[in-house]
């Protein structure tokens, strides 16, 4: 660990030695041909040529010095092995397989439970024609904490759909519960508009 | 080009991903939303393994009409990462999501009955 | 495993293999021959947190030991080292962060060492110098005597424990106590003969540095006598009052790791501190490179106004910023041109180092230098590692290494 200038000479000296290394030094660019087969970088609308070769660079690799210094083209050599390899016999390798993501569970809770439970049997008594299964005092308390609980859900982060699909309900039940909810609230439409273009909801 | 059988349709849930070498390619194949996906392995910032790290949902920042800022928000589209650097690419398009210019090589994915195969 | 993605999300990805995740960097390996090139790593890190067991016994004062040891027992009353706020694993994108407790190691072995020579095979890399993770917060602990007995601890540890086990393939420049002037000269003195000792190290994340302080000129000078390097090695300080006004990490680690290497380059040079040490080599390390062409700009031009402030230079300051050394790493690939110009400014050909900066989440390839479409054969060789070989007197590793030193005009015995 001595002589750490050794090597080092007069800074104004090398700085035009470093100055633009000569054109010729530049390595051999990729041959076309296997150019072309990753055609899908776009890096030199940005940047320059440069920039694609040095990219294809890191994928393909680049020519020896040896055989920059004899004017080969390595690259085409290998483009042209690689296409004789893969015209035999390309056989697939599976290298890993990456499971899908675990779904995150809700929290299942006995209220939960029991919700579900009355709504099959409201659906039941629905489907069967009694339009009047549920009071409108009833009706009104299951809406009201409906919009507490999903409201504060929503503002908490918790985030999920409304409805589990959009065959749950027809579009015009939707407008019609839509409605009464900001008649309900004493809202217009135009503020509904309003408050989702400034909260991005 | 060739098609190359890569796996059983019903074998890869939504969400799957597996990375495969055909020859001289190195490709991931994703299962998102029910359809299939398939990309070059090699990143295009220094060839890391593109495919092989975290999936994970686009961040947007949503302004008000007004221009102030409402913040970081996750979005419904799901991007790719990759494990080295962290570069992240569309998972629909393989396009580097801040560049849409710098796209990993996509390959065509083809489903007869339930063989999935990979044109490579 | 799993990683916890958006919303809760969790994606299940396998445990951590360095010589997996890298293995397309052993593929770059293999394709451009790096085996018969001598490449020299100057800014690679470890977590020496996770050796603390180990480096703080070394303490000298056993006051401030108890106090340490204390701090770090089961239930974690308090903290060793500051921490600064960050992401640098990007919420887990780059997944060896959150991994890397999953990777499994031999027993009976520094399990550094061993995920070191993992990462250094795979790149082709030959030697890589050691430095910490944590402890370059070390200058911002408001107390200066525990700044010393970590560094000295650290040091003990790396050249009686750590640097044994390496096989020869790690070397180190040591933590210098900056923030105490006398024990800094103690380090050199102490610890400066012991092998595997290239160099000293001043983390620049400080609150206050004079680089300049009359203090320091012993342990400069100390250096210099030694024919050893020192190196100042930047980093990012999210909670400076200098960064408070970024709300994201990209501006804080962006500006940070140039910041404070644009400021102390400027006190070095102004001070003439080249003409004082002008044996000294001195390393600029992790700040990347576009800020050099802007310091030697922006001073030369007031050198040129101001001559009187600045007595001490007889050249232009961007003449003696010529002479020093830089890292490589973190390169700005971005407009070629640019890069090209940087090089011919700096006179990368033999002042540019080649670094990785592995595990940290933006590494650099040695395929990063040896692709550049504009470097000579030459250049190629002498940042890789030729200079590094040079400087550290480093020895090639098998005989293709030394005749590509000896062709390119590197080779000096070691």
């Amino acid at each position: 660990m001595s002589s750490p200038k050794a090597g080092k000479t007069a800074p104004k000296a090398k700085a035009g030695k470093a100055g633009k290394p000569a054109k010729a030094a530049k390595p051999a660019k990729p041959a076309k041909v296997k150019a072309e087969a990753h055609a899908g970088v776009a890096a030199g609308a940005l940047v320059g040529e440069d920039k694609v070769h040095f990219v294809k660079a890191i994928w393909e690799g680049v020519p020896s010095s040896k055989a920059k210094a004899k004017g080969d083209k390595p690259n085409a050599d290998k483009a042209k092995t690689a296409k004789a390899k893969a015209e035999k016999a390309p056989k697939v390798e599976i290298l890993r397989k990456i499971s899908a993501p675990a779904r995150v569970e809700a929290r299942q809770t006995a209220e939960s439970k029991q919700a579900l439970a009355l709504v099959a049997a409201l659906e039941a008594k629905f489907e069967a024609g009694e339009l009047e299964v549920l009071t409108p005092e009833a009706t009104q308390a299951l809406v009201g904490v409906i919009c507490k609980i999903y409201g504060a859900n929503q503002e908490s982060g918790n985030k999920y759909p409304l409805l589990s699909g959009r065959a749950a309900v027809t579009g015009t039940d939707a407008m019609i519960t839509c409605s009464a909810l900001l008649k309900a609230v004493d809202l217009q439409v135009f503020e509904l508009g309003m408050w989702q273009s400034w909260s991005g909801v | 080009m060739a098609e190359q059988f890569v796996g059983k349709a019903s074998e890869f849930k939504d969400g799957d991903r597996q990375i495969v070498r055909i020859g001289e390619h190195e490709i991931g194949i994703f299962r998102h939303e029910g359809e299939f996906y398939a990309y070059s392995n090699f990143c295009l910032h220094q060839g890391g393994p593109a495919c092989e790290g975290l999936t994970i949902a686009r961040v947007e920042e949503r302004l008000r009409p007004d221009k102030t800022s409402m913040g970081l928000h996750f979005t419904n589209d799901m991007n790719f990462v990759c494990p080295w650097h962290g570069y992240e690419y569309d998972m629909k398009t393989g396009e580097h999501v801040s560049n849409r210019k710098l796209k990993l090589r996509k390959y065509d994915v083809v489903q007869k009955g339930n063989d999935v195969y990979v044109v490579a | 495993m799993d990683l916890i993605s958006d919303r809760g999300r969790r994606v299940q990805v396998d445990e951590l293999n360095t010589t997996k995740l890298l293995a397309h960097a052993a593929k770059q390996t293999r394709d451009r021959k790096f085996d018969d090139v001598l490449i020299v790593d100057v800014d690679a890190h470890h977590y020496e947190n996770e050796n603390f067991g180990e480096i703080l016994p070394f303490m000298e004062n056993e006051v401030l030991k108890q106090l340490a040891m204390a701090a770090r027992s089961k239930g974690g009353r308090g903290s060793v080292l500051p921490s600064v706020p960050g992401y640098q694993d990007m919420g887990g994108r780059v997944t060896r962060y959150p991994l890397r407790s999953t990777e499994k190691t031999d027993p009976g072995r520094l399990r550094d060492a061993q995920l070191g020579e993992r990462w250094m095979d795979a790149m082709g890399v030959d030697y890589s110098c050691l430095f910490p993770t944590g402890m370059l917060n070390v200058g911002l602990h408001p107390q200066k005597e525990m700044e010393f007995e970590l560094c000295w601890a650290y040091n003990r540890w790396v050249t009686e424990v750590a640097l044994p086990q390496t096989n020869g393939r790690m070397f180190t420049q040591l933590s210098l106590p900056f923030g105490d002037p006398e024990g800094s000269l103690r380090c050199v003195e102490t610890f400066g003969h012991r092998k595997g000792v290239g160099g000293w190290m001043v983390t620049t994340v400080r609150p206050k540095m004079p680089v300049y302080d009359n203090a320091y000129m012993k342990t400069y000078r100390a250096i210099e006598e030694r024919g050893q390097t020192l190196a100042f090695h930047s980093g990012p300080s999210w909670g400076d009052h200098t960064f408070q006004s970024c709300n994201r990490f990209i501006s804080a680690h962006a500006l940070g790791f140039s910041w404070y290497n644009i400021l102390h380059c400027t006190n070095w040079i102004v001070n003439g501190m080249n003409e004082r040490f002008p044996k000294l080599p001195v390393l600029w390390i992790e700040a990347g490179l576009a800020w050099i062409p802007f310091v030697m700009q922006r001073i030369d031009h007031e050198f040129m106004l101001r001559p009187s402030e600045c007595p001490l230079l007889k050249r232009k300051p961007s003449e003696y910023m010529r002479e020093m050394f830089y890292s490589s790493q973190p390169m700005e690939i971005q407009d070629m041109d640019a890069l090209e110009c940087t090089f011919r400014m700096i006179d990368a050909e033999n002042s540019l180092l080649y670094a990785s900066d592995y595990p940290h989440w933006d590494f650099d390839l040695p395929s990063t230098i040896w692709d550049l479409p504009f470097l000579t054969d030459k250049a190629r060789h002498n940042i890789l590692g030729g200079t590094a070989h040079k400087l550290f007197k480093l020895p090639p590793r098998n005989e293709a290494q030394k005749q590509n030193l000896i062709k390119y005009g590197n080779y000096v015995e070691c």
